[in-house]
């Protein structure tokens, strides 16, 4: 028995949330036969989704250098303004901060530990699943009871005992991000890898005299990518409702790091007298989630050989 | 066969050794102690001193591991630091509320999936397909808590249809327990849909082209009683894989929804044993956790293997759906 | 088509598992229930009562840690001390009938009065001389009326007769806090789980992070209060338990302290529910390192306290209420209260003093708490110190982690944002957080108390919070103001007059 289950398996631990996917083994054909592009449609959900994520990209890389106002900046006489008022889109918050500027640079914020977090497991974990595939059964036993291990352990906890000695923030999220998708990555990946592994041409390069090594990192790497970029773009939308999540427990960021998880955070409280406060970041999280999860979708869809509308959605 | 199930329960047995080493090496990362929080920030060092003295908490590692590991397969998980309740049956009695929200939730989202799923596949080519994707699409991409916080505001605090929180024993008041819960599941169970909607979607579609279902057709039936017919046991399958693969994800949110509507399940109780440094009390459950998990897909490893020959001959790699 | 079948067979074992599950839990459950309904009292009319509070203790040991969430329930609903401070600041009997002073104010004799505890034994004498000593031998704040204390004796069953080693104001006072609450003789130890008192109400039961349950006594000495079953639930954050009291589902919220304090006046303005406030026990102050090496040079801390502006500070963090104030006087009605306010609000100052001091843009550490009030003060706080020419360097903290560090003589930290119920006398050598030492300073308040004279006492206070304000290692911000919010048709709510306690026995409903 192995423990590559038959279907779709990866999801955001902290709230059912997209899921991360192996695709059917049938359709990674494609990846051997490529060239064939200039005949495939662009699916709706690739614009879309690179539309909104590219957005989200702009405004962050821009508040790096503009933001309407000062970040910190407090302003108490002008708190509570709804948004449409005079000068700030979106209104201001409690301490009459520019709800325009945090959710631009809180958008940096979650491109941030999202992009980090997720190459931060997209390396070990790709080792792992390859190493794990390339093993004797008996190694790749264990390595299977160790990502097991890391699935099963709650992710939520290694946030809180990390934000105990490291202090809330980014780096706490980001490492218990990794936690949760590591163990993730590692078994989407054995599964994949193996099937490229029992492929002719590689039993061909084998003869060939070529090592292990050479044929897990030049035949079976390549011919797995295009499924990694797509995992990749599911994981940073993981990323952002974890790191949502751990804002809203208080281990993650801090001001004055900007965060739409801790925007939420703090307009809790305030629900009903500023609910916008409470909608926008809320909306912002939302957007950005669905973004990366439709370009995830695009992407399968795009490299998908059959390009049937079936595909579509899925 | 007998291999194969001694084999299993090895490497359950295995899997559970290495993941209480871990735990309790990642408890060992904890900073500050439980005398800190007993004697509160009036405290003097020679109190904290002699308080932790008087605990045992600076025995050596293996000595802590070996007494803490000993004592589980006792069944005796030790008593809290400062509370001093037995830390087994505090376990034991918040197992039932978190247990009653997961499956709530997922028998919720399973029905909402079968029923979108079916309705999307059928009416994959116009708007009210294109209606539930999009739907899907906003499921998955809320945040659940959210999500909680959105509906305690309109249902509980404006609307006063349902409790803001706290949790009524479905055995004390039924009534009262079922409004205790409700918005919790829904919270809980509406991303969860989202995830689900989709697998039973593309399993319909798959079902949906092939001959026997236009044969189905030719028969009389409706495409929509062809595809409850054939396209749910086609779906079935994936479905309950993913389900059963959801519900670590599902305890995991629970803990976070446990702390939106203040449920005393055992997701509130690892973020209060944390922030009270228990660490015996936090082990204890994190292995729990991991037990519950670890052990379902025990259980579903060898249901498949046990009741499929066709599985158990190719290993569970081959597609099955 | 089996396979279709068995997957669903697996999903149902799966539910039943859960459900079998949750009968036994439950079973569980009844058990404990059952036990508790036997130890209840008869009650003549049931009346329900649901407070929530935020925080929950690690356990009920008043003894050994002085939290306020740990007194809030337990002080006079379930234990009670020998004498009570009213609102006008004056002194009446408890659980003391009657006590009398020698004219040297070196002995005192309390007369205790007939009483029952909740396990059914009789109050005597030797109850009380052994609290008093127990409590003695506690830590932090409970301990400090005992200072001047040389014997506790029981005289004879109903006479308890304390003396000092000198006469001491702090001590009367002490008696009408925490500090003389009463246990039965050699119950110390069971303190940590519910305490046994002679109080209008019973400690029922504890479930941990859920609530406690208390009934009426049906012994108790004095009135028996209007409702007979009371639940302190835990809810932690303020905003879950304000929405749960306007979703009807419970009565009240006890000390709103935290971000709850923003919807004070949602909460005044909605139908049926109302905010009572009253002055508090707890202060909001910077605490400065004494120790640190950036402030061993006067100029910084002349330039942190210049960099302050306490308003803004106050509308950030505590919705604009409660009393600014720039010496530590706590409660803040004592009679040496003080408005005397060494440095004014000026950042140019700051920043001049810094390039005097040769340290312009200093770094200073700046480490908080990441919870309740904090962070928004961190937030101003930072915003001030900046604007004085300052670079801050932030450090934050959850609970546990950072009083561990701020702790102690090798305290950890240079810069921090505190809140607490002490008063001015935790600052003696080596002062509370901020290790500040001056043998002056300690002078005034020693020879305050010993003072005969009350007049002198509060003259030789007076000069030692404004010397202390001088120093400028604490700095004050605000005395806070205790909300408490209540269905609009509960009355009777008395509002902490020996700090930290919500008084059950009057509470009745309109």
């Amino acid at each position: 028995m192995t423990d590559q289950p038959p279907s779709p398996e990866m999801s955001a631990p902290e709230m059912s949330a997209p899921e991360m996917s192996a695709p059917d083994t049938d359709k990674l054909e494609v990846f051997e036969s490529t060239g064939s592009a200039s005949k495939r449609w662009v699916p709706p959900q690739l614009v879309i989704g690179g539309v909104i994520v590219a957005f989200i990209v702009v405004i962050g890389l821009a508040s790096l250098f503009w933001t309407p106002y000062d970040l910190d900046k407090v302003d108490v006489p002008n708190q509570f303004l709804p948004p449409g008022s005079d000068g700030y889109l979106l209104g201001t918050d409690k301490l009459g901060r520019d709800m325009t500027s945090q959710i631009m640079a809180g958008a940096r914020n979650s491109l941030l530990v999202s992009v980090v977090s997720t190459i931060a497991s997209l390396i070990p974990g790709v080792l792992i699943g390859l190493i794990a595939a390339g093993a004797r059964p008996f190694p790749q036993r264990m390595i299977s009871r160790v990502t097991d291990i890391g699935i099963a352990l709650p992710g939520i906890l290694v946030a809180l005992v990390l934000a105990t000695s490291l202090g809330p923030g980014n780096t706490t999220a980001i490492i218990a991000i990794m936690f949760w998708l590591i163990p993730m990555v590692a078994r989407v990946t054995i599964g994949p890898a193996r099937q490229i592994l029992s492929r002719d041409f590689v039993e061909a390069s084998q003869a060939y005299g070529r090592t292990r090594k050479f044929i897990l990192f030049r035949h079976v790497l390549p011919n797995i990518g295009p499924l990694i970029i797509v995992q990749a773009s599911v994981m940073f939308a993981i990323a952002i409702l974890v790191e949502a999540a751990l804002s809203y427990l208080g281990i993650g960021a801090q001001r004055p790091t900007p965060s739409w998880g801790r925007l939420l955070k703090e307009a809790q409280p305030l629900l009903d007298q500023a609910p916008y406060l409470m909608i926008i970041p809320g909306v912002s999280i939302m957007v950005a989630v669905i973004g990366f999860n439709l370009l995830g979708d695009g992407l399968r869809t795009y490299l998908d050989p059959q390009q049937t509308t079936k595909g579509a959605g899925v | 066969m007998v291999r194969v199930l001694v084999r299993a329960i090895a490497s359950l047995l295995a899997s559970a050794f290495m993941g209480s080493i871990i735990v309790f090496l990642l408890l060992r990362m904890l900073k500050g102690d439980v005398a800190t929080v007993i004697l509160g920030q009036t405290a003097t060092r020679e109190a904290l001193e002699a308080l932790r003295e008087e605990m045992g908490l600076g025995a050596p590692l293996l000595q802590q591991y070996l007494e803490w590991i000993g004592g589980v397969l006792q069944g005796d998980m030790g008593t809290s630091y400062a509370a001093e309740f037995d830390i087994a049956h505090e376990i034991w009695v918040r197992v039932p509320l978190t247990f009653t929200l997961a499956f709530a939730s997922l028998i919720l989202s399973v029905i909402v999936a079968l029923v979108l799923g079916t309705f999307s596949a059928i009416h994959v080519k116009d708007w009210r397909g294109t209606w539930v994707d999009i739907l899907s699409q906003i499921g998955i991409a809320i945040p659940s808590f959210w999500l909680g916080l959105l509906m305690v505001t309109l249902f509980a605090v404006r609307l006063g249809w349902l409790p803001a929180g706290g949790y009524v024993p479905l055995t004390e008041n039924f009534v009262g327990g079922v409004k205790s819960l409700t918005l919790p599941v829904f919270a809980l169970a509406i991303p969860l849909s989202a995830v689900l909607v989709r697998y039973v979607r593309s399993g319909m579609l798959e079902v949906l082209d092939e001959d026997f279902i236009r044969t189905a057709q030719a028969k009389g039936l409706t495409l929509r009683r062809a595809a409850w017919r054939h396209g749910i046991r086609n779906a079935s399958i994936p479905l309950v894989t993913i389900t059963i693969l959801q519900l670590g994800s599902l305890l995991a949110g629970a803990v976070v929804i446990e702390n939106v509507f203040t449920l005393p399940g055992l997701g509130r109780m690892l973020i209060v044993a944390v922030g009270g440094r228990e660490p015996l009390s936090v082990q204890s459950l994190a292995l729990v956790l991991m037990l519950m998990i670890l052990t379902l897909n025990f259980l579903m490893d060898i249901a498949y293997g046990l009741l499929d020959p066709r599985i158990r001959d190719s290993g569970r790699s081959a597609p099955m759906a | 088509m089996r396979t279709y079948k068995r997957s669903w067979l697996i999903l149902s074992l799966l539910m039943a598992f859960a459900l079998v599950a949750a009968a036994c839990g439950s079973d569980d459950d009844g058990g404990s229930t059952a036990d508790t309904a036997a130890a209840a009292a008869e009650p003549a009319e049931v009346q329900e009562l649901t407070i929530a509070v935020a925080q929950e203790p690690a356990n009920w040991d008043y003894v050994t840690n002085g939290a306020t969430a740990i007194k809030t329930p337990l002080l006079y609903n379930v234990v009670e001390t020998l004498v009570e401070k009213q609102a006008d600041g004056s002194v009446a009997p408890m659980l003391a009938e009657s006590w009398t002073v020698n004219t040297d104010g070196t002995v005192y004799t309390f007369t205790i009065r007939e009483a029952k505890f909740h396990d059914g034994s009789d109050l005597d004498a030797g109850d009380v001389a052994y609290s008093l000593e127990y409590n003695r031998g506690g830590e932090g704040d409970i301990t400090t009326p005992f200072d001047a204390v040389d014997s506790i004796e029981a005289a004879d069953d109903r006479t308890v007769v304390v003396t000092l080693t000198q006469p001491s104001q702090a001590f009367l006072n002490g008696m009408a806090r925490i500090s003389s609450a009463v246990v039965p003789e050699g119950t110390g130890d069971d303190i940590a789980q519910g305490p046994i008192g002679t109080g209008p109400y019973v400690f029922i039961e504890w479930k941990p992070d859920v609530s406690v349950d208390m009934d009426r006594f049906a012994d108790y000495w004095g009135d028996q209060p209007f409702f007979s079953d009371v639940t302190w639930r835990f809810i932690t954050d303020e905003t879950a338990s304000l929405n749960a009291l306007l979703a009807g589902d419970i009565d009240g919220v006890a000390g709103i302290l935290g971000e709850g304090i923003d919807r004070v006046d949602e909460i005044d303005a909605a139908d049926g529910f109302k905010i009572l406030t009253v002055s508090g026990f707890e202060i909001s102050y910077l605490s400065l390192n004494a120790t640190a090496e950036i402030f061993q040079d006067p100029l910084v801390v002349q330039a942190v306290n210049h960099a302050v502006d306490r308003q803004p500070i106050v509308d950030a963090a505590f919705a604009g209420l409660g009393k600014l104030t720039c010496t530590f006087v706590n409660p803040p009605n004592e009679p040496w209260a003080s408005e005397y306010c060494p440095y004014e609000y000026d950042p140019a100052k700051s920043r001049a003093l810094l390039e005097e001091a040769g340290v312009p843009g200093l770094v200073i550490p700046f480490k908080y708490l990441t919870i309740a009030e904090f962070p928004p003060i961190q937030e101003v706080v930072t915003a001030q110190l900046s604007e004085a020419g300052f670079t801050v360097e932030l450090e934050g903290r959850e609970l546990t982690t950072y009083i561990d560090e701020i702790l102690g003589e090798s305290a950890d930290y240079t810069f921090t944002s505190l809140s607490g119920p002490s008063t001015i006398d935790a600052w003696k050598c080596p002062g509370f957080f901020t290790l500040y030492c001056d043998p002056v300073f300690d002078q005034l308040l020693n020879d305050g108390d010993a003072a005969v004279d009350s007049a002198v006492t509060t003259e030789l206070r007076r000069q030692a919070v404004e010397m202390h304000a001088d120093a400028g290692y604490l700095i004050p911000i605000v005395a806070k103001l205790q909300a408490v919010a209540v269905r609009a048709d509960l009355q009777g709510v008395k509002l902490f007059t020996a700090g930290s306690e919500f008084d059950l026995g009057y509470l009745t409903l309109e």
